[in-house]
Formats: structure tokens, sequence, C-alpha cells
């Protein structure tokens, strides 16, 4: 299966602003699960989230980390919004 | 009511969101207030180059679309516009307008600073400060954290 990973503001260091990540000989993957993966690659990753507080939305609505993936599926990693002035 | 919400690139004239406004909404609107933001050039006596704003589409225009329909409902608004600018920008440029029509200004005052907190907390719009002393994520509301390194995609 396939994820696309979109990061946003300082997940942009770490991850660049989309990866697509192959996880073979799976059908569906829980989000937490997903995290764990990405943090096992990217050993700044586990530092920053938890350092700082962050939003996982899943093909843009907020879920719970229990939430099932499928392939296709478009999960972003973002900080806290900064917009306005 | 009128609703509209914009992300762009572009600087909008506030001559014609006024009109826009105005042309759209019913004849008991009777106050409209404008809310324009803008980068600021010294941020902790730290001289400010530019802000380099980005934004989750279309997540983040659908966000604006729900915060304008909620605080208009809310707050009785005859009508609301918001536009909120993306890209590199340098000191004194506009980032944001908040446009809101109301049959009074108590409404109109209230509801534009109420959009406004909530576009700051919950727009999905992200920027980066560039400035004298090295470039700086800002995280919700003031919160800084150093750049690690450039991304390179």
């Amino acid at each position: 299966m396939n994820i696309r990973v979109k990061a946003f503001s300082v997940f942009t260091d770490i991850l660049g602003k989309e990866l697509i990540l192959e996880i073979p000989g799976r059908e569906t993957i829980s989000l937490e699960d997903l995290i764990d993966l990405l943090t096992k690659k990217y050993s700044e990753l586990s530092k920053l989230l938890n350092k700082i507080e962050y939003i996982l939305l899943v093909n843009g609505k907020r879920v719970d980390k229990k939430y099932i993936l499928h392939s296709g599926d478009e999960v972003a990693i973002l900080p806290p919004a900064s917009g306005g002035l | 009511m009128y609703i509209r919400v914009g992300i762009t690139r572009e600087k909008p004239s506030i001559d014609e969101l006024l009109n826009e406004l105005m042309k759209n909404t019913d004849p008991s609107t009777g106050a409209v207030s404008v809310f324009v933001g803008f980068v600021k050039g010294l941020i902790d006596d730290k001289k400010v180059h530019k802000l380099i704003y980005d934004a989750y589409e279309p997540y983040a225009s659908k966000s604006l679309e729900s915060i304008a329909y909620e605080e208009a409902k809310k707050h009785g608004l005859k009508g609301v516009i918001i536009i909120h600018r993306v890209g590199e920008l340098v000191p004194g440029e506009p980032t944001i307008y908040i446009v809101v029509g109301a049959k009074s200004r108590h409404e109109a005052f209230t509801g534009t600073k109420d959009i406004l907190e909530r576009v700051k907390h919950e727009s999905y719009i992200y920027k980066l400060e560039i400035r004298d002393d090295g470039e700086y994520w800002v995280l919700g509301d003031g919160e800084r954290i150093k750049r690690l390194k450039r991304q390179s995609s």
C-alpha cells in the first residue's frame, strides 16, 4: 500500500513537503503505526513530536491515532496554525 | 448572507472588497468593518526581511469558509469576506483582509474580532519568518522554532 504524507511548517525541515510511503504486504495500517514507521525512519521527527503540539489530518479531516488508513490516503502533519498577521 | 473566502498571492483592492460586500448584502446593512493585517518590520527587536506564508489547500480555504459561515450565523452578520495572502511578503505588505457587514457597529466589530482570532488558530496556514538573526517557523500564537535546515523538495 501507498500513503501520501504531506508536511507543513517545521515538519518540512525533516520530511520535505511531500513523500509517498510504500508499505509492502499491507492493505491497511493504523495512523499510530504509520507515525511509528516515520519516526523510526526519521529520528529527528520523533524528537520534534515530543517537543511541540501537532495535528494529524487524514484526507483533510482530524482523526484519532487509531484511525485505519487505506492505500491512497493522504496524511498531513501540521503544527498549530500561524495565519493572520 | 454573503460569504466569500480566498487564499491568494495577489493583493486585493479594499475598495473592490467593500463594493463587493455592499453589492451583495441586503439594505439593512448599516456597518462595515474592515480589518487588514500587515507584516511587521520588527519582531523581538530583530529586523524582519520577509515572511513566507504557506497554506494546506483545499483544506485551508474550507476552514476559512467554515469560520465565516459559523461566525456570520453566531453574530447575525449580513456578509463576510476573508482573503488571506500566501507566498513571500515583505514588511508593510498586507497579509489578511477581513470585511464584515452587519446591521450595526457592535455586530460588525465583535464579528471581525472573533473571525480574526479563529483564522489565526484554525486555518491551516503557516508562516516562516526570515529575520536578521535567522529563520524561524511560527507555531500557533507566537511560539517560534529555529529552522532546522532547508528542505529540498
